[in-house]
Parts: structure tokens; sequence; C-alpha cells
């Protein structure tokens, strides 16, 4: 018992790759004297300004090297002769945020960075697998996608899919899990969120809700799987997700710069006729620009080069690259949240351009500018594309012939019923794969890859 | 076995408790599984005296105790049944029963939380929120979470042990409470509240049932199940909250996007219930009745005095007797006899409209409070109030476990008033 909870408290080292060997590191303690940073960012800003004024075409790449000259007289005479006005905008901008709201989120911020500090955990990569388990980068990367389709045909709220995936990944970096349980464990934390998060109400039983994910674990299966999880995270599943941290943060721009939702309604309105309806909507409800974001955490928490980054970097990340794009103001916006938020610039500018490189190839894999088309009534519940559709349908045909088997082995199981809890836990963690288990799964005809039950658990062999 | 000391010091740590014992680093492996058997008799015996004399809720032993001079088995572990003996059944709940206890660990006295467990849905959602969320919260007004004993039947949440709560507190003392009493207590109540809303957490129960209170006179929120965190955005939460009378306007008539606010009507009920001795929206089971209590005193609402009113699902202004608002005075006698302050709280904690009810934060700065020693407002969030000087609670006027008794304060006149 004590053994378990000490293996917490060390924790697996988490690597990191070095920092890039030019990135410019601004160091809070040295005040405003932050100019290489400065430059770096604010050229990013003009470089993206002048992409978004000339159209995308198929001619337009030859132009970049004339568009890089151009950007860099640009961003010298931008950085020179704006970085004092720039700053004193930035200052501005804190004093109108010790306002009562203001106060009151940061405090909100605060607490949620404490929370986050505390319980936050991401697993460790180990050539292509994470640490200590079987489980490979492409497997976990494809139960966090599974996780998002269940978490919508549940009908469950975004907070919950997010606090999935953040006790799934911190049982991960905790725990030595086996690949074959990673869908029963996904699915357990899934549940798990929901009880935290959704009103009781919307839960469906275990029963339905298992009978709807076309998955054919028994409720006992998931019972015995949420104690062990709940006992390995010690019961404390209330963290801070990255969906937290965007809602914080917008609100934060809302309370410091009231004008910013007719800059994002602007916007909206220049991408194109269709967004029309969208920019009047987000007139209307300002939080329609924090759903943006907040589909945008959630695609990134599905790329596994972002598992490294805290949701506060993410969350701020997001929400830079969207201003930088929209405001021409942008700088002091972000120097203001970045100095809340306490995060380490060069992490978050790392955590940056991974999180560029993650939602453009999103933009490529999705029909032309389908993010930032604002339809209204798409925005309360997430659809699944047509691929994803056919994902869907996929495991639901593997559903009825997994009932089947199920059928067969819940008698098997039902014997087993009694077998001590911590077998089952045993080989969960200690990461020794049983004789039997494997026999088992191999008796159903299904590999451990494709399984898409967890098999039952079994004392340890030896 | 130093892994099992050494996992036992940690858990002292995550518990945050002290390691009061001197013998508990001395142990070595031959004194284990001793178990100091006479021991138990002495502490059963104290229990006893502390039963017969903890009604009165002013415990001359003054909370000491008696650890020092016994040692305790302390190769017991957290985290296990055997770790913790029942004494007594002390309430039930409708998802928990609670059993008054003892840890065998260190000697303290502890309250159990039984709960049920449903076969179908595994571990219910209320014991996962009240610990999730009791995990992050550690103030002096809240109750403490020490251990957790989770196996294949049952579910045990192990409770610091707090002798009484509000409701009993008030039967016993009937006719109202002693206006400084109260004032220490809503200081209290408000000070856990200020707690939990700056951590972004509703308690969305509040009832005397749920406020503890100690023999000192401690006050401590308890009963996190229905309680969740709150994130800014238009998020709505389910209108079946909170006992009906404790139940603010707006989420009677159908409000789903309610936040901090919620707590605050139920606060200020409780502070009318104590001062008054009575429920302030009594004994009605459904909630059209219970708005009609409502608008007897606040007055029907109309979109002119409530901008949106008219958009609450439940809002049937035909349905309604009409109402014109009272003064909180005419309606709650004790607020005339009390300084005017007193009752301006308590009309800014009981408004119709959710967003123009005070907060918890302001409240606290409210010139009711301005009367209690002035270090309480700096006090850090672990450390009680009565730990500031010159803190106490004074007698009740009355107590029904002792009638003769009679107080010579100018209390008695007002209780015998109604």
């Amino acid at each position: 018992m004590f053994q378990g909870l000490s293996s917490d408290s060390g924790g697996p080292q988490i690597t990191r790759p070095p920092p890039p060997i030019n990135t410019p590191v601004m160091s809070r303690d040295k005040g405003w004297r932050w100019a290489p940073a400065v430059d770096l960012s604010s050229q990013q800003g003009v470089l993206r300004e002048e992409f978004k004024r000339v159209p995308f075409t198929a001619n337009s790449e030859t132009s970049f090297e004339d568009k890089q000259g151009q950007f860099n007289c640009l961003c010298t005479a931008y950085s020179k002769e704006n970085l004092v006005q720039r700053l004193a905008n930035a200052e501005a901008a804190m004093k109108l945020c010790g306002s009562e709201e203001g106060q009151r989120l940061g405090r909100l911020l605060e607490d949620a960075l404490a929370r986050e500090a505390r319980l936050w955990k991401a697993p460790v990569i180990e050539n292509g697998q994470i640490q200590g388990t079987d489980i490979s980068l492409v497997q976990h990367q494809e139960v966090i996608l599974w996780l998002r389709e269940m978490n919508a045909a549940f009908q469950f709220c975004q907070e919950t899919y997010a606090l999935a995936v953040c006790v799934l990944n911190r049982l991960l970096a905790t725990v030595k899990a086996q690949t074959k349980y990673l869908k029963c464990i996904a699915i357990t934390t899934l549940i798990l969120a929901a009880k935290v998060n959704e009103e009781d109400e919307v839960i469906a039983s275990v029963k339905d809700l298992l009978a709807q994910s076309g998955c054919n674990f028994s409720t006992a299966e998931i019972h015995r799987m949420e104690r062990i999880i709940l006992d390995k995270l010690q019961w404390d599943l209330y963290t801070a997700t990255p969906i937290d941290f965007i809602h914080i943060f917008h609100a934060l721009l809302l309370a410091g710069h009231p004008q910013l939702p007719q800059v994002w309604a602007g916007a909206g309105a220049e991408a194109g006729a269709g967004a029309g309806a969208g920019a009047r909507a987000a007139q209307k409800r300002p939080c329609l620009q924090a759903e943006l974001w907040t589909r945008q955490v959630q695609h990134c928490m599905a790329c596994h080069q972002l598992w490294q980054c805290r949701g506060s970097t993410v969350a701020l990340a997001i929400i830079t690259l969207e201003l930088e794009t929209l405001t021409p103001d942008w700088f002091s916006v972000f120097i203001e949240l970045l100095n809340k938020a306490k995060i380490e610039s060069a992490e978050f500018i790392r955590c940056k351009e991974m999180v560029d490189e993650c939602l453009s190839s999103l933009e490529v894999s999705l029909p032309a500018n389908a993010v930032y088309i604002f339809n209204s009534t798409h925005v309360t519940e997430y659809r699944p594309s047509g691929s994803e559709a056919k994902q869907v349908s996929n495991w639901c045909r593997k559903d009825r012939h997994g009932r089947k088997r199920g059928g067969q082995k819940a008698g098997r199981r039902g014997e087993r019923e009694a077998d001590e809890y911590y077998d089952g836990f045993r080989c969960l963690y200690d990461g020794v794969t049983s004789e039997g288990a494997h026999g088992d799964s191999g008796s159903v005809g299904l590999t451990n890859q494709e399984a898409c039950s967890c098999p039952p658990l079994q004392p340890h062999a030896s | 076995m130093q892994n099992i000391r050494q996992a036992a010091t940690d858990a002292f740590h995550r518990l945050g408790l002290k390691q009061r014992h001197l013998g508990y680093e001395e142990l070595g492996d031959g004194s284990y599984g001793e178990t100091p058997q006479p021991h138990w008799f002495h502490t059963l015996q104290v229990r006893r005296l502390r039963v017969h004399r903890g009604r009165s809720n002013s415990d001359p032993l003054g909370g000491k105790s008696f650890q020092q001079e016994f040692q305790w088995n302390t190769g017991l572990q957290f985290g296990t049944a055997t770790s913790y003996l029942n004494l007594e059944k002390l309430g039930e709940g409708t998802y928990a029963t609670v059993y008054k206890g003892i840890s065998r660990i260190n000697g303290h006295l502890v309250a159990l939380k039984v709960i049920r467990m449903k076969t179908e849905e595994g571990v219910p959602f209320t014991a996962i929120r009240e610990a999730s969320l009791l995990k992050g919260l550690k103030h002096a007004n809240i109750v403490l979470l020490h251990d957790i004993i989770h196996t294949r039947e049952s579910l045990t949440f192990v409770f610091e042990y707090v002798q009484t709560d509000l409701a009993q507190y008030m039967t016993q003392h009937p006719g109202g409470l002693n206006p400084y009493n109260v004032r220490i207590f809503m200081f209290q109540l408000l000070r856990g509240l200020s707690y939990i809303h700056g951590h972004r957490i509703l308690h969305r129960d509040l009832k005397p049932q749920n406020l503890l209170i100690s023999y000192l006179g401690e006050l401590k929120l308890a009963d996190f199940g229905l309680a969740r965190s709150k994130s800014i955005p238009c998020q709505t939460y389910s209108a079946e909250v909170v006992t009906l009378w404790y139940r603010p306007p707006d989420v009677l008539l159908g409000s789903t996007d309610y936040s901090t606010a919620l707590d605050i009507w139920g606060a200020g009920c409780i502070f009318i219930e104590m001062l008054q001795g009575a429920p302030a929206f009594p004994g009605v089971a459904e909630v059209f009745e219970q708005l009609q209590k409502i608008w007897a005193v606040l007055g029907v609402p109309t979109e002119e005095t409530w901008p949106g009113v008219s958009q609450l699902p439940n809002y049937k202004p035909e349905w309604f007797l009409p109402c014109k608002p009272k003064q909180f005075r005419d309606v709650w006698k004790r607020l005339a006899q009390l300084p005017f302050k007193t009752e301006d709280l308590a009309m800014q904690m009981l408004l119709a409209i959710p967003r123009e009810r005070i907060s918890a934060q302001n409240a606290l700065q409210h010139p009711y409070f301005n009367t209690l020693p002035h270090p309480l407002m700096q006090l850090r969030d672990t450390v009680s109030v009565f730990k500031v000087p010159g803190v106490r609670l004074e007698p009740e006027p009355r107590d029904i476990f002792s009638p003769t008794r009679r107080m010579k304060s100018s209390l008695v006149p007002l209780a015998k008033c109604w």
C-alpha cells in the first residue's frame, strides 16, 4: 500500500529536449529588458499579418523570398518604433486588470496554476513508447481521439473530456500499464471524469455508457479499474485542465480589454461571407471565441508532441497564436498573460511552435477554413467529420462481434469475481504479463492490439 | 519494515498531522504488533466522560488530548479498516451512515462516514466529488478529510470528529442564539465560503445540518457531496440543488447558470435562522409555495425590479399572490432589536437578483463584523478564529439540557418576546 504511494511521490523524471540554441530567453528577474524575445515574437506577428493579407494560392509560394525580405525590414521598424509604446500599453493593461474582477480572476488563475503544479504529470516517452509500458504513441493518441468521440457520444461537456485525458495521462505517468488495459483505463477515466464534472441527471448508468461505447467490458471490470485509479491517484482527481486555463485566460482578456470581442468579430467578418453570421454571433456571445479555442485545445490534447507541455502553456500558446493574427496590439496583451501565468518563456516559445504545427496540420486535414468559419449551431456539440463517423461505425461493428465473445467470457469472468482485487492491480502495476492473461486473450482470437475488451484480470502467475 | 515506517511518516506529512508520539520514532521491529490493550479502557472511559459533558458544548477538557501519555499502536496503517474502531452511530444520510470512531493509530476521535456502494454504479459520484474537492481544500472552516478506506465491499471516509452541528446546536438552544455567537458563526461561515468560492467551488447544499460546530464554537463546512467546481463560462448546472428552504429564488425560478450567489442566499437564510430560532422560509414541500414564502418578504419581482426575470422558466406572475416588499425587521422581529447593520447584512445576502447579492469576501468586510477583534481579518487560512485572543462563545440564553439555568444578561427578555 505505502510502497505504492511512495512510487508516486518519487515520480519519473521528465526528460525534455534541450532548448534550441538560439532561443532567446526572457528572464523575469531582468524586468523589461527582453529585447531579443520581443523581436522574435513581433516578427512572427508581422509575418502572420502579412501572410493574412495575401490570399493563399498555389503560386504565392514563389513570392516567399520577397516576403521574407519585406518582412525583415518591416519588423525592424516595427520593433524599434513600437517597443516603448507597447511596453507602456502593457503596463496600462496590467493596471486595468487591477479592478475587482481582475483580482478575482487573478486568484482563480493562481489557484488553477497551483493545482496544476501539484497534480500535473506527463508520461515519459522512450523509444516511441510510454516509458515502462508497451503502449506506443500511436495507440495512446488513438485512445485519446476515441475518448473524444465517446465524450461527444455521451453528450458530456468538453471539460469532462479534458479532465479524463488529464487523469489518463497522470495515471500512465504513475503506473506501468499494459496496452491491453489501455482502453479499459481510458473509458474508466471518462466515467470518473463524468462523475466529478457532470450533473448526476446527465450521467447515464455505467451499463448504458458501456453499451453505447461499444466496448464489452463488464461493469465489474470498470468498477475494479475505478478503484485502482482512485487508489493510485489518491482520489485527487480535481486537477486544472487546459480548458480551464482557456476559460480563465479568456475571462482575463475580456476583463482587461473589453474592445477585443469587436476585434474578433471584425476578423471573422473579414474572413469571408460565410463567417458573417458567426461574427454577429460572436458579438452577442463572446464565449464563441473561447469555444473556438476550446476546440483547438482538444485537438492539441491528442498531439503527443504536446504532452510534455503543461495545460496552462498550451492554452496560452493557442490564445497567443490567435491574438497575433487578429490584434495589432497583441504583444502587450500576451505579456500580461505570460506574466500572470508565470510561464517560462523558453518553454512557452517551444510549446507555441509545436501548437502552431499541430494546428496547421488540423487546417490541412480539414476542408479549407473549417476551423475559422463559425456556425453557431455547431458550437454546442462536436460532430465527427465523415472519416470519424466511419470510425464510429467501425467501433459499433466491433461491438456486435465483441459482445458474442463477451457472453462466453462473462461466465468465466463471474467465477473470478472473487479474486483479490490487488491481483488485478498487480498485473497492471508490475507491468508483468501473466501467462494466463496471454492465453486468455489468445483464446478469443484477438491480438492485444485489436482487443477491444480488457482481458479478465488474472492473478499473478508466479 | 523500514518502508512501512517511512511510508507512515509520509502519510503523516500528507495529512498534515504532527507526530505526537515520542515513542513513534524509536519503535523497533520487536515492539511491532503489540497492542497496548489496557489503554483502550482508559480512552473509552475518557470518552464516556466527554459524552456526558460534551452536550453543553463547553468542554472543560479544552480539547486537550490524552495521547501524550499513551502509546498507540503505531504499526497500524492509514487506509485500512482495522486502524479505526467504531464507537457509536451518529447519523444516517441519503448515501452514507456516519459513525463516531477512534483512530487506533493516534487515538484521535474521528467521524467515519461509511458510504453505501451501489453495485451497478461503482463509487457514487457524491463520494468522488467530496473526496477530490476536499483534497484541495485546507482551511480552518472546512471539515478535514483524514483518510479513505476503500475495499471491495465498502468505502469509508475518515473525517476529523466535530462534536455537533448547527441544526443540533439550535435545537439545544431554542428561541434564537446569542447575537454575539451568531456573529462568530456567521464570520466563520462566510470565511469558509469565501475560501471555497476563491477556489471556484460551489457548495450547493448549505443548511444547518451541514455546518459542524466544535465544542469551542468552530464552524466547519461539511458534506461536499453536491458541491462542484465551477468554470467561468456559460455552463449550466442542475436546478435541483439545495434543500428547498435554502434555495434562492433565481434557482427556484429554474435558472441554471447560477454562481457563488447561490451559497450566499443559503448563508443568509441560516443567518436569519440563527437569530430568529426558526427557519427563514420554512415548511413547504413545493417550489411555488417556496417562492410564495420568499415573495411574501421580498415582493413579487417584475421585469422592472428584476430585469430578465420573465425569461426564467418557472416565472408565472399570474400564479403568485400579489405581495409588496416588506422590511426585514417587520418579518423577523429579532432584527428590530439589534443594530441596523445586522439587518443590512441580511438584506444584502437575501437579494432576489443573484448578481446583486453580496459576495462572501465583501460580506466579511461588512460593518456588522466591525466589533470582532481586528486580527481576525488577517488570519491565515488554516488558523481557527478562536486562536485570536478574546474570541470565544458566550453562553446561550436558553439551553434545553439545563433549563433551570437562567442568564442574567439582557438577552433573556429578548428570548421571551417570541
